[in-house]
């Protein structure tokens, strides 16, 4: 049992390492394994260092920790809300950063006003659901579900119509909507990486007490969690966690809801080994999905989302037809 | 020195209040069966008890410490709680849902230690569930999956243990199993208040019977003390006669029927 766990956990950092080299040599100029050890040990030709040091790198190392974030958050969603098909976007988080990247696109504001406008109207979104669904001090879960989906689609219905009024602007809007990493650089991943990180480590602290509320929110506080407390946190961590990834790299989808639970079918439920192991192989997920979005049309990119549900939907089905226990989803 | 101690309690939801003025006290570790008609109060009762609500007026006191003084993991090491409906639709084994018993005694970044495994072990072991310890919940029976959740309220290492309804939706071997158990688990020094719907396996297993009625506790005492035609009539607006178990000399229940009328 535990030597099998700690078995998935090598593989998939292996296979964390196989995708970065990977996802780093895959391109419109190829730069072969050989040629990156060439790079690190400085005998190289400067053309293939700039390809790789300021337009490879940046790229893959986002995309591993946008998909180690979104992956940690659906896990922990998942958990808290004691629903299987809840995500990081569940809350309302995607519309909101839609709403604002939609406008910001429309406006004209460049690559880094559009990020910048869709993580404050994510954050806006998210606190908007909080204090609906608040009541005195206590969160509902499922009121929180509710008021998320609610606001989804209020949000989504004034998109559709700023996208109906400004035909010119259609693709750019529909193309951010689905996701990419195409003009990542190195500022992107300096102030997402400590964000996420932290979020992700106070996510991986609280696992203890989010095994506890899984299994019932009242009989956890009986075990002497402070429940509110511990919502309050997995909340925060995971709203910060997911507006700043989706400011960066638009909405991905499928990642946060699909990679944990391919996690959990291979791990099992308990979030001290889940969440760990979804940074792991979400990040792996992510930066070969980056990959193939790259290569599969070349030269020219399609959108993350259409790889990510369209090779992780059938992998999901097939571990799910294959998974010996029953599989709840929790 | 009073292990419970109950005092003027008033409380209930919101603005609709269900307990009126409960008084009572236990001294030591005994098995104490709560009877009493749907919406009497007895899971409000049994949610004051563990501190999970807090009482509107009065005090809940156990070892002679108010409930509500105690800090939230102090209260988890001293009253063990196992709720109507226990959920099971995740995949924990066995062995882990039990250690999270001992998270009260675990700080944030401590590792469950020797003394929490034996503890873990101690506690399957007398719920007779260590031999599913490396199975998933959701795989068990729902009479073993009580047990699994008594192991874990144990594990807590609890001086009070409440459960609430554990054996209604068992049959009868495990009913037996269940409240053989917490027979036991009163020889460890337990107090243990269960909440029971079939009085007679009340009257069976209970060292003592507690009545309760719109909120209130009407009588409290041994089967044969309190199992009174006029106290179950009034508690539960039945008709009932009472015989003899012949087993156990406890009183037995059977409800009068009125015959149908012959059409």
């Amino acid at each position: 049992m535990r030597a099998s766990r700690r078995t998935f956990f090598i593989m998939s950092i292996l296979l964390l390492f196989f995708s970065a080299i990977l996802a780093v040599s895959c391109g419109a100029v190829r730069i072969p394994p050989q040629e990156i050890f060439n790079i690190i040990a400085g005998k190289s030709n400067v053309t293939s260092r700039i390809i790789l040091v300021s337009l490879r790198l940046p790229r893959v190392l986002e995309a591993g920790i946008v998909g180690a974030g979104l992956s940690v958050v659906g896990a922990a969603f998942q958990g808290l809300f004691r629903n299987p098909m809840a995500d990081p976007y569940v809350l309302g988080v995607s519309s909101g950063a839609a709403f604002g990247a939609t406008i910001a696109i429309i406006l004209g504001l460049g690559m880094f006003g559009t990020g910048l406008a869709a993580f404050i109207t994510a954050i806006v979104t998210i606190s908007i659901v909080y204090i609906i669904a608040r009541t005195g001090t206590k969160v509902s879960m499922t009121a929180m579900l509710l008021c998320g989906i609610a606001i989804s689609a209020f949000l989504s219905a004034f998109i559709s119509l700023m996208m109906l009024l400004n035909h010119n602007e259609l693709s750019r809007i529909v193309f951010w909507t689905m996701g990419s990493f195409s003009l990542i650089s190195w500022n992107q991943v300096y102030y997402s990486a400590p964000i996420i990180s932290v979020g992700a480590i106070l996510m991986y602290v609280y696992a203890r007490d989010l095994n506890a509320i899984m299994t019932g929110e009242e009989i956890a506080e009986h075990l002497g969690i402070n429940t509110e407390l511990v919502k309050k946190v997995i909340l925060v961590a995971g709203s910060l966690i997911t507006a700043t990834a989706v400011s960066i790299g638009g909405i991905i989808g499928f990642v946060g809801l699909i990679v944990p639970h391919i996690a959990r079918l291979l791990v099992g439920s308990d979030n001290r080994i889940l969440i760990p192991f979804c940074a792991v192989s979400g990040a792996a997920f992510l930066m070969l999905a980056d990959t193939l979005s790259r290569i599969v049309l070349s030269p020219s990119e399609i959108p993350i989302g259409i790889i990510t549900a369209a090779f992780g939907g059938p992998f999901f089905l097939y571990l799910l037809i294959k998974a010996k226990t029953k599989y709840e989803g929790m | 020195m009073a292990l419970l101690e109950v005092n003027n309690l008033y409380g209930g939801y919101e603005s609709h209040e269900v307990l009126k003025g409960i008084d009572f006290k236990i001294d030591s570790a005994r098995l104490v069966g709560i009877i009493g008609a749907n919406g009497c109060g007895k899971t409000t009762l049994l949610k004051n008890l563990s501190g999970y609500f807090k009482p509107w007026q009065g005090n809940v006191n156990i070892a002679q410490e108010n409930i509500l003084a105690m800090n939230i993991r102090k209260r988890a090491k001293t009253v063990g709680y196992v709720p109507q409906n226990i959920p099971c639709d995740f995949s924990f084994t066995c062995y882990d849902l039990v250690m999270m018993g001992r998270a009260p005694y675990l700080g944030r970044f401590q590792r469950e230690g020797e003394l929490d495994r034996e503890t873990v072990m101690n506690s399957m072991t007398l719920t007779h569930t260590w031999e599913f310890r490396n199975r998933f919940i959701n795989e068990l029976s729902t009479g073993e999956r009580q047990r699994v959740y008594i192991a874990r309220a144990l594990a807590q290492q609890p001086k009070i243990l409440l459960l609430d309804e554990p054996v209604s939706h068992l049959d009868i071997k495990y009913q037996v199993e269940v409240l053989n158990l917490l027979k036991e688990l009163t020889c460890q020094g337990i107090l243990v208040l269960v909440v029971l719907h079939d009085i007679n396996l009340a009257s069976q297993f209970c060292d003592e019977i507690m009545i309760m009625k719109d909120g209130t506790v009407l009588c409290r005492g041994t089967s044969a003390e309190v199992l009174l035609v006029q106290n179950i009539s009034h508690a539960f607006s039945v008709d009932v006669k009472i015989l003899d178990n012949p087993l156990t000399r406890t009183p037995y229940i059977v409800p009068v029927i009125n015959k149908p009328k012959e059409l």
